[in-house]
């Protein structure tokens, strides 16, 4: 509740306040939604199965945000960004995917 | 034995179902407060209500949803640990045979099994939802986490908007040098093509008319090549057809000429004919008329042009000479020459509907 009215507010603030991506996020800042959805995906899983855990929710979202960025930071400066940034999302796309699949055979029960 | 067993599979049934069904209800939502909220009791005593009312309302095969919940459950947990369990103990003890107790309890449960649990997970799965949307726990874990969400909105918003607002700013770097090289080699031939022009521009209006009239001359000379308007001559091939059995149709004389051009012939004749963009070729019963005039045997074809290749081009196996000759037994000599003329001109066409139009370009030099 409290997490779905977060999103919203989100959406909000970036919706109505005019804001640009500073230049040296730009090639970080999708990659960082990916994983943070995939972060949102694992814990919406987590909350139907029974075992979330706040804690370990804001420990995995700020991590795999981290993580996927300094991937990508990686890959650039090793001439290979833009590959290895196809690399996470390819990941994070699956994983995302089966998150998806959990929630769904919670709610729908197939 | 098997009296026994019966009965106290009677016995054994009901009873867990109905006893740890509360039991299971309890037990999941302690489970719950130990892993979410160890701060409101109040709220988790109120879950199991929220939990429960739901369910039933929703539809109506929940009264079998409980019961199937509780039995697998229930079988699950009491058979590795028995004695764990308070209530369990007690209707395995009035049943006096434990062992076979506990073995129709697990048989009944396959033909149970695979239908209400999933129904049983799917409510379970939508009850729970409900239950965390309904209960928003102030915990600073929840409050990180709504924060968090937000930033997920935010930043999902902004990217959104600054991917659609595509330009160079997004590119990444690779394609940006990419970018820039075609920039720079477009920079480097446009810078080409104005030193080409600027000469061409000081020749033409500075110190020289000589080279401007020149210019112009040989322009005008290449537009009366083309347009057949001026005598030409140069190496080519003559064709000279024999048509006695008078076979031989325009259609015939058009594929020799698309031939030649095909093969790169620059300036073509028919007889007194020069052949050119509007010329004709008809039918009529007495003979061929090329540009409305009748034309006399035998057919004389000049083309100037690579005599090699044109001559290579009439003479192929199922060609242009080989038709003439079986199809319509026409005798046809190809001699190549190191010099044709060919002095007939056309007739300049009728140019009155025609003015050049205003952003018409000069013709390349």
């Amino acid at each position: 509740m409290l997490a779905l009215a977060g999103l919203i507010l989100g959406v909000l603030i970036g919706v109505f306040m005019p804001v640009g991506v500073p230049v040296w996020v730009q090639p970080y800042l999708p990659i960082a939604v990916v994983a943070a959805l995939d972060a949102s995906f694992g814990g919406l899983r987590a909350v139907l199965d029974g075992i979330f855990n706040d804690r370990v929710f804001v420990i995995s979202f700020v991590s795999n945000v981290i993580v996927a960025a300094l991937i990508v930071f990686l890959g650039d400066q090793l001439g290979v960004g833009s590959q290895l940034a196809t690399a996470v999302v390819v990941v994070l796309g699956i994983r995302i995917f089966s998150n998806a699949a959990a929630i769904r055979r919670h709610l729908f029960g197939a | 034995m098997a009296k026994e067993s019966d009965v106290s599979a009677e016995d054994a049934v009901p009873d867990p179902v109905e006893a740890p069904g509360g039991d299971l209800e309890v037990s999941t939502t302690d489970s719950d407060t130990t892993d979410r909220d160890t701060e409101s009791p109040t709220q988790a005593e109120a879950a199991p209500e929220a939990e429960a009312a739901p369910e039933t309302e929703a539809e109506p095969i929940t009264e079998a949803a409980p019961e199937t919940e509780a039995a697998p459950e229930n079988v699950l947990g009491s058979q590795p640990e028995p004695g764990s369990d308070p209530e369990n103990p007690a209707p395995a003890g009035a049943s006096q045979s434990p062992p076979p107790a506990l073995e129709p309890k697990s048989h009944p449960q396959p033909e149970v099994d695979p239908e209400p649990t999933v129904v049983a997970a799917r409510l379970r799965g939508r009850a729970k939802l409900r239950a965390t949307f309904l209960r928003p726990r102030l915990t600073t874990g929840h409050i990180v986490g709504a924060l968090l969400c937000a930033l997920l909105g935010f930043a999902l918003v902004v990217q959104v908007r600054e991917t659609s607002q595509a330009g160079l700013s997004t590119l990444r770097e690779s394609d940006l040098v990419r970018v820039l090289n075609e920039v720079t080699q477009r920079n480097k031939r446009l810078q080409e093509e104005t030193v080409a022009l600027e000469n061409q521009r000081a020749q033409l209006g500075g110190s020289d008319p000589q080279a401007a009239l020149k210019q112009a001359r040989r322009q005008a000379q290449e537009v009366a090549i083309l347009a057949g308007s001026v005598a030409v001559q140069g190496p080519g091939i003559e064709v000279s057809i024999v048509d006695t059995s008078r076979q031989v149709r325009a259609d015939d004389l058009v594929d020799l000429i698309y031939e030649l051009r095909g093969a790169g012939a620059e300036s073509i004749s028919v007889n007194a004919a020069r052949v050119v963009t509007q010329t004709s070729f008809v039918d009529t019963p007495t003979a061929v008329e090329v540009d409305r005039s009748p034309i006399s045997q035998p057919y004389v074809i000049r083309a100037i042009g690579n005599a090699v290749s044109l001559a290579t081009a009439l003479e192929l196996p199922g060609g242009v000479q080989q038709r003439l000759r079986d199809d319509r037994h026409a005798q046809v000599s190809i001699t190549k020459q190191e010099l044709v003329r060919i002095d007939a001109v056309a007739a300049p066409g009728d140019s009155s509907a025609l003015t050049p139009s205003a952003s018409a370009g000069t013709l390349a030099p």
